[in-house]
């Protein structure tokens, strides 16, 4: 579960001071399916980078299991991003130096599994996704619906129960961005917690639960009604 | 560690510009700093070779000697530079001959095909590099041997000068033998084999130039006929020292012999040993300080070129280290990547210019002692080890500095 106690984040100092999020209060449970929504600055991408861990907040608490986060070192935040949190970005965010399966790979890293057993998860995540005979290939070499799938075959082999997406689908075309959503829904079907961030309503819709982000405020936390 | 190795391979060219100018800079140092330390291992080395104060040991340099008349000349000079109470005059030479018994013996010429392989001597099989002394320089001079050693030997009344052969030889000219010299049918007895560690005074200059090994040579007291030879007397000008022993006036002594000399219309210079050591030292440090200038210099600019070089690649990674560090990295792991990266740059220019330099001087062919090579395996190998280090100091400052400075949420694209 993941509990938000009136977040802040604020960028600068005295009078050139950005609020980017402003008093954030929210409760995630386990195994949801979240949107969060807003315009352009409204701090969506700040909120979701705090959850993931990747920033941290001005002020304000955050639990992730019962655990406070904002106590936690550097070292123990890396952990918790290898193995609890994982992220799908809105380009990729592939290493186009690296081939499909150093990309895929990258998640095991940090935890020295020896190569065999690496190569073993890789295989399997990138055949549920129908990209095991891409494995060799550099990014740049595949359309960028096989880009999306590299991407989150690389999310999904750290076996993370939270995953977070950043405007996933941004890059994609109707029918791929559609298959991807499907795939989220399947995974938060096994039990995954799923916040996305979009400022598509279209793919907000497949979520459960939709919020509305102003100005770093949330203003409206609904239910989506199917 | 695995990303440290697959990035640099990734980068290649970079990975390669690096090292070369690392190299440059490793190489720079490496030789500027072998060839000064050589020199100290070289002089402590002449030095050493002294039992006495060396500030008590002249040398004499002959600039004008009655031509057709230079043996009798140089020994009158050394006679009557004996006379004096405690004073010893002695030379050495360094000489090519041919023994009568070896010229054109088979193992002989064998063996000398591979040990003067590369020198000037190498079409000469036959021959034989002796180390002429006068046997009272061993008073003042370390050495494995005594001026007792070079008695005269009575066999069958017939005198025989012992003589002591380089141990490269020992397998094949055994003791007792018999060798005379081909020009002047001197007849000489081996008496035994010079050491391995056995060095001599260079034939060139005993001071400034490099010990001799002897491991090659033969060594052997002058014949009472090289006495009065006048082209050996010659070729010991500038190898004749003079040893004053304890006498308090020793610059009386030396203008008493110098007046000798200008009366037999001999002009000569007598110098100082400890004094000449000094200044040669002080011209030497002045050559080593201007190697170490230009070494720095330039070493200074190949760095900067990598440092410059190494935070525009940390600013074309910040998506690569975002990426990392949103799967499981921290900074502190991408920081560490990165100083491994650096370690493998410049360990690999590191270890290939010292390898290169050490093989490069090892396969030299020389018949002093290698003291490059004493150099490298001791002093260089240890401060090249220390220059590595901080050229990885250096060079991984900037670069950390950087990425520690970066927030993870700034290095991947997607901000608000």
């Amino acid at each position: 579960m993941i509990v938000l106690k009136d977040i802040c984040k604020y960028y600068g100092e005295g009078s050139e001071i950005t609020k980017a999020l402003d008093g954030v209060n929210l409760t995630i449970k386990k195994s949801e399916f979240l949107s969060i929504m807003g315009p352009s600055g409204s701090g969506k991408s700040t909120l979701l980078n705090i959850i993931g861990c990747m920033d941290r907040p001005t002020s304000g608490e955050y639990y992730l299991d019962g655990k406070d986060m904002t106590k936690l070192n550097d070292k123990d935040l890396s952990r918790i991003r290898n193995k609890q949190i994982t992220f799908v970005f809105q380009n990729f965010a592939l290493m186009e130096k690296y081939t499909v399966l150093e990309n895929i790979e990258l998640p095991l890293l940090p935890r020295n599994l020896n190569r065999r057993k690496r190569k073993e998860l890789i295989f399997k995540a990138a055949s549920q996704l129908g990209i095991e005979s891409q494995l060799k290939k550099m990014p740049y070499q595949l359309s960028r619906g096989q880009q999306q799938r590299v991407a989150l075959a690389r999310a999904l082999i750290s076996g993370a129960d939270i995953i977070l997406a950043d405007e996933p689908t941004g890059a994609l075309d109707q029918k791929n961005g559609e298959e991807l959503m499907n795939i989220f829904l399947k995974l938060n079907k096994l039990g995954k917690t799923i916040i996305l961030v979009t400022h598509d309503l279209n793919v907000a819709k497949f979520s459960k639960r939709i919020i509305q982000i102003i100005d770093g405020r949330i203003m409206k936390d609904d239910k989506v009604l199917l | 560690m695995n990303f440290a190795f697959k990035s640099i391979w990734k980068e290649k060219c970079r990975s390669l510009l690096m090292i070369l100018l690392i190299s440059i800079s490793v190489f720079l140092i490496l030789r500027v700093v072998t060839t000064s330390f050589a020199f100290k291992i070289q002089q402590k080395m002449i030095k050493s070779m002294f039992k006495t104060n060396m500030g008590r040991i002249y040398r004499l340099d002959f600039s004008s000697i009655p031509p057709g008349k230079e043996g009798e000349k140089i020994n009158s000079i050394k006679e009557f530079a004996m006379r004096y109470e405690n004073v010893s005059v002695s030379a050495y030479d360094e000489t090519t001959l041919y023994f009568k018994e070896l010229k054109n013996n088979k193992e002989y010429r064998e063996r000398n095909a591979t040990i003067l392989k590369g020198t000037i001597l190498e079409d000469y099989p036959g021959i034989s590099d002796v180390v002429m002394i006068e046997p009272n320089m061993l008073n003042y001079i370390n050495f494995s041997l005594e001026e007792n050693d070079f008695k005269p030997i009575l066999i069958d009344g017939e005198e025989y000068l012992p003589l002591f052969v380089g141990s490269k030889y020992s397998d094949i000219i055994k003791v007792n033998t018999i060798l005379t010299i081909e020009y002047n049918n001197t007849k000489y007895i081996v008496k035994g084999y010079l050491g391995d560690n056995d060095i001599w005074f260079n034939d060139s200059d005993p001071i400034t130039d490099t010990p001799i090994k002897l491991s090659t040579k033969f060594f052997a007291p002058f014949s009472a006929s090289d006495k009065t030879d006048n082209m050996t007397q010659l070729s010991t000008v500038g190898k004749i020292f003079i040893n004053l022993g304890e006498n308090k006036n020793h610059l009386k002594i030396l203008e008493e012999i110098d007046k000798f000399a200008l009366n037999e219309n001999v002009k000569m210079r007598i110098s100082n040993l400890a004094e000449f050591m000094e200044l040669w030292e002080k011209s030497q440090k002045n050559i080593a300080k201007f190697g170490y200038i230009l070494a720095f210099t330039i070493t200074f600019c190949s760095l900067v070129s990598v440092i410059a070089s190494l935070c525009v690649s940390v600013f074309l990674r910040k998506k690569e280290f975002g990426i990392r560090i949103a799967y499981g990295y921290s900074k502190k792991d991408i920081i560490c990547s990165v100083i491994f990266e650096n370690l493998i740059l410049v360990g690999i220019s590191t270890i290939v210019v010292y390898m290169y330099y050490f093989l490069k001087v090892q396969a030299m062919k020389f018949t002093t002692v290698n003291v490059l090579l004493v150099t490298l395996k001791s002093y260089s190998l240890w401060i090249i080890t220390i220059f590595a280090l901080l050229v990885l100091i250096i060079i991984s400052i900037l670069p950390i500095k950087l990425i520690s400075e970066y927030q993870p949420v700034d290095l991947i694209d997607g901000g608000e």
